[in-house]
């Protein structure tokens, strides 16, 4: 085995679901995740990873208010993230909520790695809604999208320690929807964003908090996330309980564009590389993870080669569609995957036992889409 | 001593003559000693002691009896010796006068024919002078008739030269009369040839000039005449061929009367044409018109025997007389130039070759009509009669081959009928797939399975056997023994191993294999899975038992021995095996979904916090053991048990209580060290085996539920995960879970995993409860045994 291509395992203490990649930062690979336990304080931690060094360092907050199901980095400050978390209250009550985060300015990162003394979080503010599923940054602006189970809720974060809710849209359907799951699309000046309830996949335009489209089945069952190729408007990634991969154009809902069934059990997240936008990243309760060149929907479809036989002539070549590799190194269900921001070439996953496991792309992948 | 044995011999051959006594006693002592040598007979010889030897010596021989023999013994011999003597003597005087007898009677005879050679001369010269005589006389009479003769041989000259006269003045008037009334030109040009010749010898004289002049007047109208008749279109082809033949006769230019008859020919073979293709439209007309309304309509088109019968009577009799007269008038001319020859039997070539190519297509018009209707045996029939013809024409034509073109239509003929049949057997499948939609459907509400499923499969895969077999036997008919084109190599090979094997057989069978696929990737609409599974069991048929049997069927009964180049047996089987197995592995996806849909629902729906100590199992689960109990009856129809991992099914229910006792007896001890408990489930993990959820499984009962049974329990613990838990609500799922492994290891393969996966979920809602503490085992097993 080559090098590059032994994992880095990391282990957590506790169970966990939420991963997310830091934004905003341009030199260190940074990780933030988020455990679930119900027994014991909650923890965030900060994952450093050196890959020339193939080395981690860490730095462990505390998280007291409840199990973390879902964790965002802020694409404006480094240092802010949000959490979603089920806060428990004695005896029987659960609360689903999101609060905004701020780590601190200056970082101790040279904790060993079996120091276990935690810091602490800046609590900055809770958003100001009853149920919270799921939230989601604005990529430009200092704004948040929040999901309760029937509502979509657009917050003016540009005062961090109060948000003002600028619109908000209910969903209106047959048998009680729930909402799910929820992305923005970078295209359109960042005004549409996509949710996710039972099979159906919803497009809304926040300006007018209607519904600009819907995919009614998009899965044969659940329908667990969705992406949105971030270099090519129109496109979006789906997975879900039925074990597959689906790839659709907005623009044309009836009919998926491909589908992948690369996984034996319900796929939870799916990933676009956001430069290499080919490469997409699935993790599922299969205990896999698997990455994939879908370059036939990809913003670059063709490949230059060079014709040395004839005066160098360039041709355009179409790149076949593949599967470039799928990682076993997880033994209990993958909740969450996660590019790094960093560098393309490094992704992390997050399993149920607390495993989190950083991986390179393949390193003949890589040149093969590099060269 | 060679002379001596020769003596030997001939003395016995004396003996033999004179007695045969003697000579047996002779033989008697060579037989008695065959094997004796020539130096026993030596022996014998020189013994001077034998009375009967040339050698004998008295002297010795006297000597040795007074030697040996006593007195009255000598006495005896001298008397035996006597009386031998006087037999010897009388015998050799009764041959002495038999032979002066013989001898006398031959000088008689011999004095006879002397005098009788004498009279026979005497009559012979009396002959020879007789013969004389009668020479003479004949010369004579000869010399006399002479002058006579002659005289009589130069009048009877005169005569047929008056004859002739006569008939060459008459000629002009006999002419006329022949042409101009009673239309037998035949005669005509008969008498004209025969008159030409004197004609043109004695034109210098004024009155055969005139002769001449008159009768060419009326020739020339008797070409014209003929010339008429030759492009009068309603003339008979006989006709044709006889002014063809007269007008060659008077010397019209070969070439020129080719063309004109040529042209004729055409003529009268595009009428025929014509004809046929009249017929065509006419079908075509009747379709529609069969298509518009379904009146019934007097058929006015020929059907295809029709048509055939009617193409070879008039079009190709035409052909073949076609060629025989312009063979007979043209090319077999021994006067005629060869360039001409040459010429004109090209020219003969290119225009029935013409004029096959355009029937031919006629020909095979009619038939691609005729493919989607009609008879089997009318159409092998009608090809047959085609066929024929066209070989009896071929022989008349050496240096065309109109038979390639024949054979050609045979085939596609043979072709489009396969094609037919494929269609049709691919519309059966079709039809009995939605059939036993129907049946299915049926079946499932009577909700009572009773081996309906395989009595359906049975019937299904009878039908579809039947009809391949039905059709099989149709198509046999192209190569019946009686049918001409059948045992042609250019026509057998292809129709039985590409036509008949692959184009039909092995493309219906990829067919059926295809569709069956198409079922198990979901692109139809959501099916009766019940249908899933005897669509496999079908494909499983197939794959054991039915290719074997049908490509040896068809192998047998259409003769192929080359099997090179054909789909072997092994390929068609692993593809009705892959799709058995997609089908299958869909048949566990499509069920093991539903009952995940139903854990799924009632997981989510409850609230897991606020709920009530646990009385009694979730309905829900109830509901699932049911549904896995009605899956199993149903396959288990279809397919066989299969075989459990041997383990006492009592023992393992204990382990699991037994596991659950301490567990729980651990939590609550431990109940606040999380670390614990991980570092437990993750041990565990390690050497619990991996388990793969939606896995392949193989074509029996038990592995077919134990995909099902661990699809749904995944579902279970992936939607326990997401949930939060009370003790009660904790309490109840331990009930469930209970409860679930009291049934469900009876579907499965491996008990162990249920077990495994049981544990999992348990450990996971113990993960999951704000407050854990699991009920009391007994409590447990009161409750599930209360159901």
């Amino acid at each position: 085995m080559l090098e590059d291509e032994i994992p880095f395992i990391y282990g957590l203490e506790y169970q966990s679901r939420a991963l997310c990649s830091q934004l905003n930062e341009t030199d260190i690979k940074r990780f933030l995740v988020g455990t679930q336990t119900l027994k014991n304080i909650n923890q965030v931690h900060l994952i450093e990873y050196d890959d020339e060094l193939n080395s981690l360092k860490k730095c462990i907050f505390e998280h007291k208010n409840g199990e973390i199901w879902q964790i965002g980095s802020s694409p404006q400050n480094k240092l802010q993230f949000f959490t979603c978390y089920n806060s428990f209250s004695p005896p029987n009550t659960i609360q689903t909520k999101c609060s905004i985060w701020e780590l601190p300015e200056v970082l101790d990162m040279s904790i060993p790695a079996d120091d276990s003394s935690h810091f602490s979080l800046k609590h900055l503010v809770d958003l100001p809604q009853q149920v919270c599923i799921s939230t989601i940054w604005e990529p430009n602006a200092k704004g948040v999208v929040s999901l309760s189970e029937n509502s979509i809720y657009y917050y003016d974060l540009i005062d961090s320690s109060e948000p003002k809710l600028i619109s908000s849209a209910k969903l209106e359907a047959k048998g009680q929807p729930k909402f799910t799951n929820c992305k923005w699309n970078s295209h359109h000046n960042n005004s549409q964003i996509a949710t996710c309830n039972d099979t159906a996949i919803r497009g809304w335009d926040l300006k007018s908090m209607k519904q600009c489209f819907v995919i009614e089945s998009s899965h044969n069952q659940f329908v667990r996330d969705i992406d949105f190729n971030p270099n090519k408007q129109y496109y979006l990634a789906s997975v879900g309980d039925d074990c597959k991969t689906k790839f659709w154009d907005i623009r044309k809902t009836n009919e998926s564009l491909k589908t992948l069934t690369n996984h034996s059990h319900w796929i939870w997240s799916v990933r676009y590389n956001s430069v290499h936008d080919q490469l997409v990243l699935t993790g599922s309760s299969d205990n896999k993870v698997a990455l994939s060149a879908i370059s036939s929907l990809s913003s670059e479809p063709f490949k230059t080669v060079v014709n040395e036989e004839n005066d160098n002539e360039t041709k355009l070549v179409a790149e076949p569609d593949k599967l470039v590799k799928i990682y076993e190194d997880h033994e209990d269900s993958v909740y969450s995957v996660e590019w790094s921001s960093v560098d393309p070439w490094i992704f992390a996953s997050l399993s149920y036992d607390g495993r989190l496991i950083i991986n390179k792309v393949p390193k003949e992948e890589k040149f093969r889409i590099l060269l | 001593m060679t002379e001596d044995i020769e003596r030997i011999k001939k003395k016995n051959l004396l003996l033999s003559y004179y007695n045969q006594d003697d000579l047996l006693a002779a033989g008697d002592s060579n037989r008695n000693l065959p094997a004796m040598s020539d130096s026993e007979v030596q022996i014998h010889l020189r013994d001077p002691y034998d009375i009967n030897s040339s050698s004998f010596e008295p002297d010795l021989f006297l000597k040795k009896l007074i030697k040996e023999k006593t007195l009255p013994e000598i006495m005896d011999f001298e008397n035996e010796v006597a009386k031998e003597t006087r037999r010897l003597d009388s015998e050799m005087q009764t041959l002495v006068s038999e032979n002066y007898n013989k001898f006398i009677s031959a000088t008689d005879t011999i004095r006879q024919m002397r005098s009788d050679f004498k009279k026979m001369e005497d009559e012979m010269e009396n002959l020879v002078s007789f013969m004389s005589d009668i020479t003479t006389f004949n010369d004579k009479i000869n010399t006399t008739f002479q002058p006579k003769r002659s005289e009589i041989s130069r009048l009877s000259g005169i005569n047929n030269l008056l004859k002739k006269l006569q008939f060459v003045f008459e000629l002009p008037a006999k002419l006329n009369e022949f042409v101009e009334k009673e239309h037998s030109y035949a005669k005509a040009v008969f008498y004209f040839t025969k008159a030409k010749k004197t004609l043109d010898h004695y034109k210098k004289m004024s009155t055969f000039k005139n002769i001449e002049n008159d009768c060419l007047l009326i020739i020339e109208n008797l070409k014209e005449k003929l010339y008429g008749r030759i492009d009068m279109s309603d003339s008979k082809p006989n006709d044709i061929l006889e002014s063809v033949d007269l007008l060659s006769q008077l010397g019209e230019p070969i070439e020129q009367l080719s063309t004109k008859y040529m042209n004729r020919i055409e003529k009268s073979l595009d009428q025929d044409l014509n004809a046929l293709k009249l017929d065509l439209d006419l079908l075509a007309i009747d379709q529609k018109n069969q298509k518009d309304n379904n009146s019934g309509k007097v058929q006015s088109a020929m059907d295809i025997l029709e048509f055939v019968d009617h193409g070879c009577n008039n079009f190709l009799a035409n052909l073949s007389s076609v060629i025989e007269s312009f063979t007979s008038l043209f090319l077999n001319q021994k006067n005629s130039d060869f360039k001409y020859t040459d010429e004109n039997e090209e020219k003969l070539n290119t225009l029935i070759r013409a004029y096959w190519l355009k029937y031919c297509d006629l020909v095979r018009i009619r038939f691609e009509v005729e493919q989607n209707l009609g008879e089997n045996t009318i159409i092998v029939r009608a090809v047959d009669r085609f066929y024929r013809r066209i070989q009896t024409i071929n022989k008349q034509i050496p240096n065309i081959d109109l038979s390639t073109e024949a054979s050609s239509i045979a085939l596609y003929v043979a072709h489009l009928r396969v094609n037919f049949y494929l269609e049709i057997l691919k519309s059966h499948f079709n039809e009995s797939l939605i059939d036993l939609r129907h049946q299915v459907a049926l079946i499932g509400t009577s909700n009572q399975p009773d081996k309906k499923l395989l009595n359906l499969h049975d019937s299904t895969f009878k039908s579809l056997t039947e009809q391949i077999k039905n059709v099989l036997s149709n198509l046999q008919a192209f190569i019946a023994s009686d049918i001409s084109f059948s045992a042609k190599v250019y026509f057998n090979e292809p129709f039985c191993k590409t036509y008949v094997r692959e184009n039909l057989l092995v493309a219906y069978l990829k067919f059926i294999a295809q569709t069956a696929n198409e079922y198990s990737n979901g692109s139809h609409d959501p099916v009766p899975s019940a249908l899933l599974l005897i669509l496999s069991r079908l494909c499983l048929e197939f794959e054991s038992v039915a290719i074997d049997y049908l490509l040896t069927l068809a192998d047998e009964q259409f003769f192929i021995n080359n099997k090179s180049g054909i789909t072997n047996k092994k390929e068609l089987g692993d593809l009705f095996r892959d799709s058995a197995k997609l089908l299958i592995n869909y048949y566990v996806k499509v069920r093991g979904i539903n009952i995940s849909q139903m854990i799924r629902k009632s997981v989510e729906t409850r609230d897991w916090l606020n709920t009530i100590e646990p009385r009694n199992v979730r309905a829900v689960m109830k509901r699932i053991v049911e549904d896995l109990t009605s899956i199993d009856l149903q396959v288990g129809e279809l397919f066989e048990a299969g075989i459990r991992k041997e383990k006492g099914s009592d023992s393992s229910r204990n382990t699991f209580m037994t596991r659950q006792t301490q567990r729980s007896a651990a939590w609550n001890l431990g109940a606040n060290s999380g670390v614990d408990s991980k570092l437990m489930s993750n041990i565990q993990k390690l050497f619990a085996e991996k388990i793969e959820i939606f896995s392949q499984v193989d074509f029996n009962k038990m592995s077919i539920l134990t995909g099902i049974v661990k699809i749904t329990l995944k579902t279970f613990l992936e939607c326990i995960r997401l949930k939060t838990f009370s003790k009660y609500g904790l309490q109840q799922i331990q009930v469930d879970c209970h409860y679930l492994q009291m049934y469900l290891w009876r579907f499965v393969n491996d008990e162990n995993l249920v077990f495994v996966l049981l544990e999992e979920i348990l450990n996971s809602s113990i993960n999951r409860c704000t407050d854990v503490q699991l009920m009391e085992s007994r409590v447990v097993e009161l409750i599930c045994e209360a159901v």
